[in-house]
């Protein structure tokens, strides 16, 4: 089923917790060399799904490949893996060299060999000087470094990173991002990374899965899951700040297909139109991204209005981000507001949809496309 | 505070003012520091500094063979003469031997109990509850139970070591010290096992996890990183585990009385029968004021030695 040149394969996978599941049927494909995010809010299954490859749990049902081989019943030491963890648990009583090595050490690598390796992966981490120091003598930055040395000395065929910047300042957490990237890029690892931000995962990642409920709900590049989210979860979760959307109620008039809500309605492209007549769709979830939402006088796209009322005005460095209540209920979203017209809360505004615009169905959530 | 506040006063005077301000709160918190230790400084000195200080004071004077004679003054002769004894050279080996037998056994058994405990398993806590049951035995119970296990005639332990009728183990020269260290760890066993627990749950499971991921084996990964990360509680109980058995005396006056001639005579037996035996107050208070001597001592030096092996993890 799988091809078998993926680093790491699971095919239907499932875990259940005492009949609870907290993954269910997931198939994911990671290629040698790819940076692949697991992207979910908190307890989505993405950290579990994560343990399952390492092997600190094993599945219910399905099948776990890495480099080709089923590993489902091999210790986690055995599987070629390496594991970088939220809390980094580096060894606080050993030093910086002796966390480092310890995975040789573990393996009885030669002393000399050993050396070799540390000072190696400590020259390419910016660590020489810190070898000597214990854990609690180290920055989060460097902690964060150790931690990715230490998996990195085993030259491992996957390394797994369970939310590994979390725990840093929003600045050091750029940093780490880039470096990451970088390291990446010049040892040409296979990375499958944990994360519940969006930023770190569609700045890091080759690709995304994107998980909720202990599904696998989407695979993709970036572009992928920002441009056609599979379902309004997706596309709800994905971008900031989220995708406007709103339930709205198909109504067919002759050749024109309008979508209502209380009051408000307008009118939905042609060959969005065919398909919704096709598939005899009453009720939809129209999402659009926030940065395609416009306040205008006029009609200016022919596609009705909406009014809203303006309830939040956030500054957002040069442009304004403004958050407006509809008067048929909801908020919607409009992003980098740069009119030289001042809005203030409490105005009366009119919004029109001025880009692409998402259609999902209302009962299953599933994206309607042409 | 208030005169740095105050605009109208110049530099100097400020400085002048805030030093004598600050100096007059630091003798008032120390004073109100001070007043309340008081009543533990109090209670320590009635039960604590006063009969310590006393005791160094007894054993300045001879007791007389008869009583109600006086006793009378004989500085630190006696110290000196009591303290190159032979029979106190012999029971302070007799101690060490006892603490040997027991210290590192109850330590090693304790922490073999509690890894062993320490799993996910059903029906573990009926385990964790017989393993920590020894708390709750008294010394005269787990003495009485090991006394009859022991008895040459109806003992198992005598059976099973071949060592049925007769005198018994207990009058056996070379098996009384190992069968009185034996009632000892049993009965200490359970509080070792509670330390020993309570330690593991601290230890974080990342950390394992992480060696496991590493590729250390069971063995190396309890080696490695759960022994070093439990070497506070282990020094702890080491400390604990020392000062008791220097100070055991239960399990030895119910089974022995510090026999077979003088084998079980540990310092704490030797002071009892010095004391309460032979009425030789002097005698006694040379010998509790070495055993306090030897206890202060080791205890220093297992600080000094711990401070540099131990780890403490660090508050993030």
């Amino acid at each position: 089923m799988a091809s078998a040149s993926a680093a790491v394969a699971l095919e239907a996978v499932s875990k259940w917790y005492d009949n609870v599941p907290a993954i269910q049927d997931a198939t994911l494909e990671v290629m040698p060399g790819e940076f692949m995010v697991l992207l979910g809010p908190s307890g989505c299954g993405k950290t579990t799904l994560l343990r399952l490859i390492a092997g600190l749990e094993n599945p219910s049902q399905g099948v776990i490949r890495i480099g080709g081989r089923v590993v489902n019943d091999v210790d986690p030491k055995d599987r070629d893996v390496a594991m970088v963890f939220q809390s980094y648990a580096l060894y606080p009583h050993m030093t910086v060299r002796r966390n480092i090595e310890f995975p040789l050490r573990s393996r009885h690598v030669p002393e000399q060999e050993r050396n070799r390796l540390v000072e190696e992966v400590a020259g390419s981490l910016q660590l020489e000087k810190l070898l000597g120091r214990k854990p609690a003598q180290l920055s989060g930055g460097q902690r964060q470094r150790v931690a990715l040395a230490r998996a990195i000395v085993r030259r491992p065929l996957a390394f797994l990173m369970d939310e590994p910047l979390s725990n840093l300042d929003a600045q050091l957490r750029i940093e780490m991002r880039a470096e990451l990237v970088e390291l990446h890029a010049k040892l040409g690892i296979t990375i499958i990374y944990v994360t519940h931000d969006q930023v770190e995962a569609t700045t890091m990642g080759n690709r995304i899965a994107v998980i909720e409920g202990g599904r696998i709900q989407q695979v993709g590049t970036p572009q992928d899951i920002y441009q056609r989210p599979v379902n309004a979860f997706v596309a709800g979760f994905v971008g900031n700040p989220p995708m406007n959307i709103i339930e709205a109620k198909v109504e067919l008039s002759g050749d024109v297909v309008n979508a209502s809500f209380q009051g408000a309605s307008f009118q939905l492209p042609a060959d969005l139109a065919t398909l919704l007549r096709k598939k005899e769709v009453s009720s939809v979830l129209v999402g659009v991204r926030p940065q395609d939402v416009s306040i205008v006088k006029e009609d200016t796209v022919g596609m009705g209005q909406l009014r809203a009322k303006v309830s939040l005005v956030e500054s957002v460095g040069s442009v304004y981000r403004i958050i407006c209540r509809l008067d048929g209920g909801g908020f919607v979203t409009v992003d980098a507001y740069r009119d030289k017209r001042e809005i203030r809360t409490g105005d009366m505004v009119e919004l029109s949809i001025t880009g692409d615009m998402h259609l999902f169905d209302a009962a299953s959530g599933e994206r309607l496309e042409p | 505070m208030r005169a740095g506040a105050n605009g109208s006063l110049d530099g100097t005077q400020r400085i002048g003012r805030f030093r004598n301000a600050s100096w007059l709160k630091v003798m008032r918190e120390a004073g109100l520091a001070y007043l309340w230790i008081l009543p533990a400084l109090a209670v320590f000195g009635v039960f604590v500094f006063f009969p310590l200080a006393k005791a160094v004071w007894l054993g300045f004077f001879k007791t007389p063979p008869f009583p109600n004679l006086p006793s009378h003054f004989v500085g630190v002769s006696q110290y000196a003469s009591t303290l190159s004894s032979a029979l106190f050279l012999h029971s302070l080996w007799r101690t060490i031997l006892f603490v040997i037998f027991t210290v590192p056994t109850g330590i090693v058994l304790g922490l073999l109990l509690a890894t062993l405990a320490h799993q996910r398993l059903a029906g573990i806590r009926i385990f964790r509850t017989i393993f920590s049951s020894t708390v709750a035995t008294s010394t005269a119970v787990a003495s009485v139970i090991f006394f009859t296990l022991l008895d040459p005639q109806v003992g198992l332990f005598s059976y099973w070591l071949g060592q049925r009728g007769g005198a018994g183990i207990l009058a056996n020269p070379t098996l009384a010290l190992p069968a009185v260290s034996v009632v000892t760890v049993w009965q200490n066993i359970g509080f070792t096992f509670i330390l020993m627990s309570a330690a593991l749950q601290s230890v974080p499971d990342d950390l394992l996890e992480a060696a496991r991921m590493d590729g250390a084996s069971r063995w190396y990964r309890f080696r490695a990183v759960t022994v070093p990360l439990l070497s506070p509680t282990i020094f702890f109980a080491s400390i604990v585990g020392i000062i008791g058995s220097f100070q055991a005396f239960g399990q030895i006056d119910l089974l022995t009385q510090g026999g077979p001639n003088n084998h079980t005579l540990v310092l704490i037996y030797y002071i009892y029968q010095a004391a309460y035996t032979d009425n030789n107050y002097g005698l006694a208070a040379v010998l509790s004021i070495a055993l306090f001597a030897i206890l202060f001592v080791l205890t220093l030096a297992q600080f000094w030695f711990f401070e540099r092996r131990v780890f403490y993890v660090a508050a993030n």
